[in-house]
């Protein structure tokens, strides 16, 4: 018993399960983010008056750990844009999940391509309708 | 068509194709592990990376079975110019080729009293064609679950090598004389802060046939055992990506050769090898990577050759 016991410990531990139904509020959440492309990304950050942060993610990087970690439990940060790129959807999600992180977008490949986005995690900060590489202070 | 006809034609397509099949990014983590065997990695949202380096290899020993130090022909010194092309041809597996120009120098005999010379000569080595592909990708939601990659690799034997050279001083020996296939895989924890590698492959010989005499070496075993961790540049006043430090262990045996199918008393080889490498960013698509390397470290070498070996790589990503 106390094998089985410890060998559901381990598994949980390397394949970090979680309960499906806080899967399942986590991915709703993440949905509801606006389609970003590339056609509207530039009409979107004219439209918001303060400096907007676009942050480019993915589940394999490592070095994006900080990042995600800042963004766990707090409520939906209307200056930051997060987008996952170069990264299975799925994957994305559960590495969302994993931070608590409720707000992020996906498919952001192209965007991060016209951006000559080549490592990540990278952010961009919005300046004067213009993106350029940086961070919100 | 001849063979070496054939083996052109296949160089020169795998060569060609890294530039015209449509790309697209790369999500296995090629820099990660122990991809020692690699001269070019492609890391992830690189769809087409070149690479180009220098190697100098300042003292070349040979030793016998016995792992006695040989008097034997043979290159004092070797400078090894390679070029490589990474593309990326789906999410999970990249394919890369390269190609090397080898400068083999023998300090010539002198006269008492004269001043000493050096001879040399130079020439293009056999080219080479790998790919890896992940099996299991690195998650952050699963820091303990390792990135395994499969590689497999081919290495025509088209240029002169030890059995059909013309240079008493074997410095016309540009390559290794045997069409060579590698299969291996490539196992890394790259979530936590010291970074684990694990690579074993498996490399073999076609028989061939040189002066008459059908010849096989024996199948090549290689190990590599490797840490990385990262520190930030930005200190240093260039990108802020970290600097990769990486250092570790190889060990290399292979069994024994045949002649005529007849096996060659004393022919296995072995030599454990040590490294370290210093990889960091230069421009937003550039980046150079120091390499120090021992081969001949912690024990025995036997029917091989133990070198130091320097070597400084350039990378720059195309797309």
């Amino acid at each position: 018993m106390k094998i089985f016991v410890m060998c559901q410990t381990i598994r949980r531990m390397v394949f970090n399960l979680r309960p499906s139904g806080l899967s399942m509020s986590l991915t709703m959440a993440v949905l509801a983010c606006p389609e970003i492309t590339l056609q509207n990304l530039d009409a979107l950050l004219a439209a918001k008056k303060d400096p907007v942060a676009v942050k480019f993610f993915a589940s394999w990087c490592g070095s994006c750990k900080d990042d995600l970690e800042s963004m766990r439990g707090k409520s939906s940060d209307p200056h930051v844009i997060l987008l996952s790129a170069f990264d299975d959807e799925s994957a994305a999600v559960a590495t969302l999940n994993h931070f608590g992180v409720d707000q992020a977008c996906f498919n952001g490949d192209a965007i991060a391509r016209k951006l000559g986005v080549r490592h990540l995690p990278r952010s961009f900060v919005s300046k004067d309708g213009h993106l350029v590489s940086g961070d919100l202070k | 068509m001849t063979l070496f006809q054939i083996k052109c034609a296949a160089a020169l397509i795998s060569m060609s194709a890294i530039f015209f099949i449509s790309d697209g990014n790369s999500y296995a983590c090629a820099s990660c592990g122990s991809g020692g065997d690699e001269p070019l990695v492609l890391f992830p949202a690189e769809a087409l990376k070149i690479h180009g380096s220098i190697s100098l290899t300042p003292q070349l020993e040979s030793t016998g079975p016995d792992g006695s130090a040989l008097q034997s022909a043979g290159p004092d010194r070797r400078i090894t110019s390679t070029f490589a092309a990474g593309l990326a041809i789906s999410p999970r597996s990249f394919l890369t080729v390269s190609e090397s120009l080898v400068t083999n120098s023998r300090i010539a005999s002198s006269e008492p009293g004269t001043r000493q010379s050096t001879v040399s000569q130079s020439g293009i080595g056999d080219p080479s064609v790998s790919g890896r592909y992940t099996l299991v990708m690195l998650q952050l939601s699963r820091p303990l679950m390792p990135q395994v990659q499969i590689l497999a690799g081919y290495r025509p034997a088209m240029v002169r090598s030890i059995h059909d050279t013309s240079d008493a001083n074997l410095l016309d020996v540009f390559g290794g004389g045997f069409d060579e296939i590698r299969i291996g895989t490539d196992l890394w924890l790259g979530m936590l802060a010291v970074k684990p590698g694990l690579a074993a492959s498996v490399t073999e010989s076609v028989a061939t046939r040189h002066n008459g005499t059908l010849l096989k070496p024996g199948t090549l075993i290689r190990a590599t055992f490797s840490l990385s961790g990262s520190v930030s540049a930005g200190d240093f006043g260039i990108v802020a990506q970290p600097v990769k430090l990486s250092a570790g262990v190889t060990a290399d045996r292979r069994g024994q050769a045949a002649a005529d199918h007849e096996t060659v008393q004393d022919s296995e080889q072995s030599v454990n090898g040590a490294f370290v490498s210093v990889d960091f960013p230069a421009f937003e698509s550039d980046s150079i990577k120091l390499t120090v390397a021992r081969q001949g470290a912690f024990g025995m070498v036997k029917n091989a050759v133990a070198s130091t070996n320097w070597t400084m790589a350039w990378a720059r990503v195309l797309r």
